[in-house]
């Protein structure tokens, strides 16, 4: 049986009164893109923090390629590439430089580092920047580089920390290929993110927490299934209309209806639609999507419905 | 979280200093070498020459000795307070090194043994300076001087660990300054770089024997005199047991604030 590299059970962390991390259990497979979703202050950065063996563990059992955090943190370090959530780079550094340096944290000699610093910044499109200051960098070279910077040490899990926030749209498609690329070279990644397009894209297998506990897990397009079905209708009506269409669905359940002040969110679940179908579909207040993984997030941590 | 002491990772967050340090050198050289050289053409050449000391010792010779002990250590000092600072809260970087194999006794230690190095670097700068001066003012006239510069990398981790110890629990960068305008400048003025202690009130001279200052100011006199005693002995005793112990306070502290 394959172990897991990353192993969490009944994982806690707190700060004073102030519980975190309220006991969750998760298991990341070698070779997988394990995904942590969650609002803010869900507890995914003091998870990562706790993997990454820079904050300790407060109860629990929390294990990185078969060693224990509590006890072997350098040795977990030395094989993790981590980036984090703010931008860390050294700015007082070159491009080169930061590379450079950081290589020589995990003692690797010289001409190695080096092979490894133009390899990576090879991968991520920097090259040419090589000798350039930080503060020449834009946003997304910036994050590039940080991932860069993560892979030097040929680390056996990257961990990254919302890798995308902030970015724009260009240069997040392009982090988005080179993880897809390192994960098609076999690299285990743990990834924290609120971007449910990128938890899609990149993540084999994902958890949702909220308040410092895992809500569901499992993978993307089996969560969007299970938790809200296939399909989205989103009707900007009110009154009359919104109450005309609400009657027209059978009283038998098998569609969940989600009511906001402006929008009727109508979740197919079990069902196929065919209720929905007199509406207008050329009807600008009426969108029929397909269900995301950002409808299960809502469902399960926005608008109250988890306080019923 | 596993058992942390301190490591040769030290010496590569040392290099991280040394590497930044040669892009940045016209900033980080240029004041402490202006600074002293001003200093000591406006109070050796303006005041000194109303100045009467006993014997026949020019206050020149008084002064340069006293600016080798305290103005390189500002760059120790800046280092503890501010540069701590910014590589902790604004810059990220002790959170960058602390996801790698050093720990945060790594990342402190290496910081104050770059600050100990700045000091020599910059005491070499004086003692250049007052080699030019020296055959009009007679200011370096034995080898001696040259002890000055590991005792200036003592008096530099002593600094630096202290303030880095005060550092660890600043809020914000205004509560940083204030050890500097409260703590340093007092210490600055009544270390017997710019008169002899002797003339103070007892108690002054007692409470003056606690600042480290005090005691470098008082061997590099001696070394520029040629005049070593075994009481110099004390002082430097008070000076490495200052650094040893405000280097594991520092650490201490440091690792209560980063690791949360």
């Amino acid at each position: 049986m394959v172990e897991p590299m990353i192993r969490a059970r009944d994982l806690v962390k707190r700060f004073g009164a102030f519980t975190a991390v309220g006991g969750i259990s998760f298991d990341v497979m070698p070779g997988e893109c394990f995904g942590i979703l969650g609002p803010n202050g869900a507890g995914k950065t003091s998870t990562i923090r706790m993997v990454t063996c820079v904050s300790p563990v407060t109860a629990g059992t929390l294990t990185v390629d078969g060693m224990d955090v509590r006890h072997y943190g350098r040795e977990i370090r030395s094989i993790l590439g981590v980036v984090a959530q703010s931008d860390n780079l050294d700015q007082d550094l070159t491009v080169w430089q930061n590379l450079m340096i950081y290589a020589r944290y995990f003692d690797i000699p010289r001409r190695v580092a080096a092979e490894r610093a133009r390899e990576a910044l090879a991968l991520f499109q920097l090259l040419d920047r090589a000798d350039a200051d930080l503060n020449q960098l834009s946003g997304g070279m910036k994050r590039r580089l940080a991932i860069a910077r993560a892979l030097v040490n040929q680390p056996k899990v990257l961990v990254l920390d919302e890798p995308t926030t902030g970015l724009d749209p260009q240069a997040r498609q392009l982090v988005w290929q080179k993880l897809r690329s390192l994960k098609a070279q076999g690299i285990t990644t743990l990834l924290t993110t609120h971007y449910m397009e990128e938890a899609a894209q990149l993540c084999d297998r994902l958890v949702i927490m909220h308040e410092g506990r895992i809500l569901v897990e499992g993978r993307p397009r089996d969560l969007v299934r299970e938790h809200v079905g296939a399909e989205v209708w989103e009707l900007r009506l009110d009154g009359t209309e919104r109450e005309a269409v609400l009657a027209r669905l059978p009283r038998d359940g098998g569609y969940r209806v989600e009511e906001t002040e402006d929008v009727v969110y109508v979740f197919s679940q079990h069902r196929d639609g065919r209720e929905l179908e007199a509406l207008d579909q050329d009807d600008e207040r009426v969108l029929r999507r397909r269900a995301t993984l950002e409808d299960v997030f809502l469902k399960l941590t926005g608008r109250g419905l988890l306080e019923e | 979280m596993s058992v942390p002491w301190f490591s040769h990772r030290a010496f590569r967050v040392w290099e991280r200093h040394l590497t930044r340090a040669r892009r940045m050198w016209r900033l980080e050289m240029v004041p402490p070498l202006v600074e002293p050289v001003v200093l000591i053409l406006a109070l050796g050449l303006g005041l000194g020459t109303y100045v009467e000391l006993g014997g026949d010792r020019d206050y020149m010779q008084f002064l340069v000795p006293g600016v080798l002990a305290i103005f390189p250590v500002f760059a120790a000092i800046e280092e503890g307070l501010w540069g701590a600072y910014f590589r902790m809260e604004e810059h990220g970087t002790y959170q960058a090194i602390m996801a790698t194999p050093a720990s945060v006794e790594d990342i402190i230690l290496g910081d104050l043994l770059w600050s100990g190095t700045r000091v020599v670097i910059n005491s070499v700068m004086i003692l250049a300076v007052a080699l030019a001066f020296t055959p009009v003012y007679g200011l370096v006239t034995t080898p001696l001087v040259l002890l000055a510069l590991p005792v200036g990398f003592v008096h530099g981790v002593f600094m630096a660990a202290a303030c880095m110890a005060y550092t660890s629990r600043a809020v914000s960068l205004s509560t940083v300054g204030f050890f500097f305008s409260l703590i340093i400048a007092p210490m600055f003025w009544f270390s017997g770089v710019f008169f002899p202690l002797e003339g103070l009130p007892d108690w002054l001279q007692t409470a003056a024997w606690f600042i480290p200052i005090a005691h470098a100011v008082e061997i590099n006199r001696a070394l520029a005199d040629a005049a070593l005693r075994p009481s110099l002995l004390g002082d430097l005793l008070w000076l490495v047991a200052g650094a040893v112990a405000c280097t594991y306070v520092a650490v201490y502290l440091m690792r209560q604030r980063l690791v949360k």
